[in-house]
């Protein structure tokens, strides 16, 4: 385990919910729309360090219990973002350790040019389908 | 990377608009038909989940997602159509974006294509082709 005040390195997972019709049971697996970011999301989407928490599924913590059951949890390695050009920034929430962000997926460079994130989407999610730790309840698992 | 913009074809219903290359829209075209898809899928089953779209409404993922517009899920169930009607193999996925907007997208041998339905009358695409860092852009504009 680290504590969230632990420095990010390149070895660690970062772990990304993913609602419920961005995963299936068919090839491709996760959407690249996993990764869009909301409106409100101008710092940058959501992960958490995996090494910061017990349990992979302590993410949906936040979540009501009629919503957790609908997230799939998938993890990026933290070396395949810096790969792409992409960092990484603590964003500390009281809910769950671990939360950060990738600045450079915020919402308003989104909207200005959804297709320069469209191949960044795209490999994040390639790699998203074969690193799915949890599954929506209601999906066949791997 | 950087986008590009090209012709879309393949959706009959739908049409360029004149700030970009603008011919009718083929039947025979291939706006999706590299893309290629999973044989179990169907149209039936795009267009039963475009249409449970209507159900959503905000913070439908608990995270502040945005209902999607009635109208642009219609504009989506209407591309649908007109692509099954020309014989394109159906999206692999059709979901509601987390802003709003419904979505269509295809994975295949030949690319990674999605559609995003914008507005009443217009839906953007993007397309990026394997080993590709790029994506190409198309706007399909609904023919009145």
């Amino acid at each position: 385990m680290k504590a969230e005040t632990d420095l990010i390195t390149d070895d660690e997972w970062l772990l990304r919910l993913v609602w419920e019709d961005r995963v299936t049971d068919r090839v491709p697996t996760i959407s690249p729309n996993a990764f869009e970011p909301r409106k409100g999301e101008i710092d940058g989407i959501s992960f958490y360090r995996r090494a910061c928490l017990n349990d992979p599924a302590d993410a949906l913590t936040p979540f009501a219990a009629d919503k957790r059951s609908r997230y799939a949890i998938v993890q990026l390695p933290v070396s395949l973002l810096a790969a792409l050009g992409l960092s990484v920034r603590p964003a500390p929430i009281a809910a769950v350790p671990g939360h950060v962000v990738v600045p450079e997926i915020n919402s308003t460079d989104y909207a200005a040019n959804k297709a320069r994130f469209t191949p960044i989407k795209l490999r994040l999610a390639e790699v998203a389908s074969g690193q799915i730790l949890h599954r929506p309840r209601g999906t066949t698992s791997d | 990377m950087t986008a590009t913009t090209r012709p879309a074809r393949g959706a009959s219903a739908y049409t360029e608009p004149d700030d970009t290359p603008t011919r009718p829209l083929d039947e025979r075209g291939l706006l999706v038909s590299e893309a290629g898809t999973s044989p179990a899928r169907t149209w039936a089953d795009v267009i039963d989940e475009l249409l449970a779209l209507h159900n959503l409404a905000d913070d439908w993922d608990g995270q502040g997602a945005e209902a999607p517009h009635p109208a642009l899920v219609h504009v989506a169930i209407t591309l649908a159509q007109s692509l099954r009607g020309s014989g394109q193999p159906p999206a692999d996925f059709a979901i509601a974006g987390v802003n709003g907007t419904v979505i269509l997208e295809w994975h295949g041998p030949a690319g990674y294509r999605e559609v995003e339905a914008t507005a009443p009358d217009r839906a953007e695409g993007r397309l990026v082709r394997p080993g590709s860092e790029v994506a190409e852009v198309f706007t399909l504009v609904r023919r009145s």
